[in-house]
């Protein structure tokens, strides 16, 4: 094919350089690593706490427990790992993997660096969702009121601001992200009015709700989130592809073949009911959608193949980590997770941001 | 004029387009008809309707009235990936969003003829070397793109483009804002790529001395509207450059390098 085309001339043909990787970690190096640190989270998680457990024997619990070994185990440090500390672990793991993939995925879509999950409306419309169930007590009918609730509210919103941004067929980015900052105003107008209206026990558990809080998670609420999660996730990742080609806009990816209006559905209903699921059993946990991708990008570079996966593990552990400082740091007291997601995430990503700032370049 | 019979073949044909954005018409009613193997240039002033045309020509638009088909058939009954395999677009001003290395930016030239995670094999890598070849920046393939010169960058979205193998290859400008040594680069690349591999080509281009150089033929837009198409010669006169710009020019043919010369006098007032 090549015939003897070429820029002769152009400048004197420099010998390849030898493959000159500009990024610290390999991909697949670091899927290795942070699976490894993956494990090493959830064991210290499950270890430290009012009572201190050897690492070694609460992953014993765990391993022993999840593959139904007939090992016996003491039944103390049993019920501490496997029933109260590992669902709340996992249900960490969950969210932060919901939400790290779900950010990688809208700052790709809306090539814009401080695109996050909820950007279209997502997190507002969950707590808009839960703050009316709260506010109607249907939380007494069923405990899955309040979560059903905020999951319902956390599609409507994305469905409403896809709707406004659609026209004849075509979703236009820029409106979309517009009538998302609209309606996350809008839904936040309404809780606050709402608190005109509710006696201080139920503004309490609005505020609690709306915090983000990973207390009291059981197996069930792993259950009812994780399906959704899964199912949210490797849609987004099977969409690695076209989001490649989309972060270079979309009348080029269309030129290149991509179906660009159908991939940016598909590609907002996985982050409405990956972050949907995730936020309707926590609550909103801020700066890990935000932080964990540009982390990511920083270490292993942009090729949404590899970052949205590596996102979504690094997400986890960021997230069942920061639960775990969250838990420790002032015990008895317990913080807000979100408090130590920004206190932790950020000064780490400022430092990589200001030692590799070229990486960051948005072009 | 330089085109043999067998290649007056129409590979694409604009019938009636009409376009309009955000309630702008910004093309109306423009017919054309695309030869296979030509080198067409788009001319006209800023805001007559290049760019939009190309959008339209290749796809990335889809004009409000009237159609566009390629090889006989209407384009917007081409799936994606088979318009992909076909039309390869550079754009006015392309960029890769993130700082992907240049060899990945390539490799998304290879995007239509696959299926969305099926890995590069053998022939694709082939086809991605000898577009980076091809187009000068081999021994940029590990560098990210976001670290390249404005004429580096260029390069390598044609390296991506050619890496598409399609029939028909538009390109928006694509020497705006590059300096003369890499326009006549480009152009003569584009030129080899057109007669060694009879490559259709159409090309927008404000350079009106370049497009009479290494154009087969000339369409000449304003307003949105196609004002005349042919042979360089006969679109480029002095009546329509001061018709359509709005300036009084000079053009002539230098007997000594055969090179057309253009000296604008003045504006028409």
């Amino acid at each position: 094919m090549n015939r003897g085309v070429s820029m002769s001339g152009a400048e004197p043909v420099r010998k390849q350089a030898p493959a000159r990787r500009a990024l610290p970690l390999r991909p697949a190096g670091a899927v290795a690593v942070l699976f490894l640190l993956l494990v090493a989270s959830v064991t210290a998680a499950t270890a430290i706490g009012v009572v201190q457990l050897p690492f070694f024997d609460a992953l014993r619990v765990i391993v022993v427990k999840s593959l139904r070994l007939g090992v016996e185990l003491d039944p103390g440090q049993a019920s501490i790992v496997w029933t109260v500390r590992l669902p709340r672990v996992l249900v960490a793991g969950l969210v932060g993997f919901a939400l790290a993939t779900s950010g990688a995925a809208m700052q790709g879509l809306f090539r814009n660096p401080l695109a996050e999950p909820g950007i279209v409306g997502v997190s507002a419309g969950g707590s808009m969702g839960a703050v009316i169930a709260i506010f109607l007590e249907l939380q007494r009918h069923s405990v899955w009121a309040v979560p059903a609730a905020a999951f319902a509210g956390a599609l409507f919103a994305s469905w409403l601001a896809y709707a406004l941004a659609t026209r004849s067929g075509k979703t236009e980015t820029a409106t979309l992200l517009l009538a998302g900052v609209a309606l996350t105003s809008l839904f936040g107008a309404i809780i606050s009015l709402l608190y005109h209206f509710v006696e201080d026990g139920v503004l309490r558990q609005i505020v609690y709700w709306l915090m983000g809080n990973l207390a009291g998670k059981r197996w069930d609420h792993l259950a009812v989130a994780s399906p959704f999660v899964l199912v949210g996730a490797v849609g987004l990742i099977s969409l690695a592809t076209e989001l490649n080609l989309l972060s270079g806009g979309e009348d080029d990816a269309r030129a290149l073949g991509v179906s660009v209006e159908r991939v940016k559905r598909w590609v907002l209903l996985f982050v409405s009911l990956a972050t949907g699921a995730a936020i309707s059993i926590t609550g909103m946990i801020g700066f890990v959608g935000l932080i964990v991708p540009h982390i990511l990008r920083l270490l292993i570079g942009p090729d949404h193949r590899w970052l949205l996966p590596t996102s979504g593990l690094a997400g986890a552990s960021f997230l069942i980590l920061c639960d775990l400082v969250a838990r420790v740091a002032f015990s008895p007291i317990e913080l807000r997770t979100g408090i130590v997601t920004a206190i932790v995430g950020v000064p780490f990503f400022l430092y990589l941001l200001f030692s590799r700032r070229e990486a960051v370049a948005w072009d | 004029m330089g085109l043999t019979a067998a290649a007056s073949r129409a590979v694409l044909v604009a019938s009636g387009v009409s376009l309009a954005y955000h309630g702008a018409a910004v093309l109306r009613d423009v017919d054309l008809t695309v030869h296979a193997g030509e080198l067409l240039g788009l001319i006209g002033p800023n805001g007559a309707g290049k760019s939009s045309l190309i959008k339209v020509l290749s796809g990335i638009a889809r004009p409000a009235k009237g159609t566009v088909s390629f090889q006989g058939r209407p384009l917007e009954e081409l799936r994606d990936r088979e318009r992909g395999q076909q039309i390869a677009v550079m754009s006015q001003n392309p960029h890769a969003g993130f700082a992907y290395p240049v060899y990945d930016v390539v490799a998304m030239g290879r995007y239509p003829h696959k299926r969305s995670w099926e890995p590069l094999d053998t022939r694709d890598r082939r086809v991605i070397k000898e577009a980076l070849e091809t187009a000068g920046v081999a021994h940029l393939s590990q560098r990210p793109i976001t670290k390249l010169s404005g004429g580096e960058k260029q390069r390598v979205f044609l390296a991506r483009a050619l890496a598409q193998e399609p029939q028909l290859l538009l390109l928006d400008e694509p020497t705006a804002n590059l300096d003369v040594r890499y326009q006549l680069e480009i152009f003569a690349l584009i030129r080899r790529l057109n007669q060694e591999r009879q490559l259709t080509v159409v090309l927008a281009i404000h350079d009106l001395a370049m497009a009479m150089r290494f154009c087969d033929r000339l369409a000449m837009m304003s307003a949105g509207r196609l004002v005349a198409a042919g042979a360089p010669e006969d679109v480029l006169t002095a009546e329509l450059v001061r018709e359509v710009f709005g300036v009084e020019a000079h053009i002539e043919r230098d007997p000594k390098t055969g090179l057309v010369r253009i000296d604008y006098v003045g504006v028409v007032s």
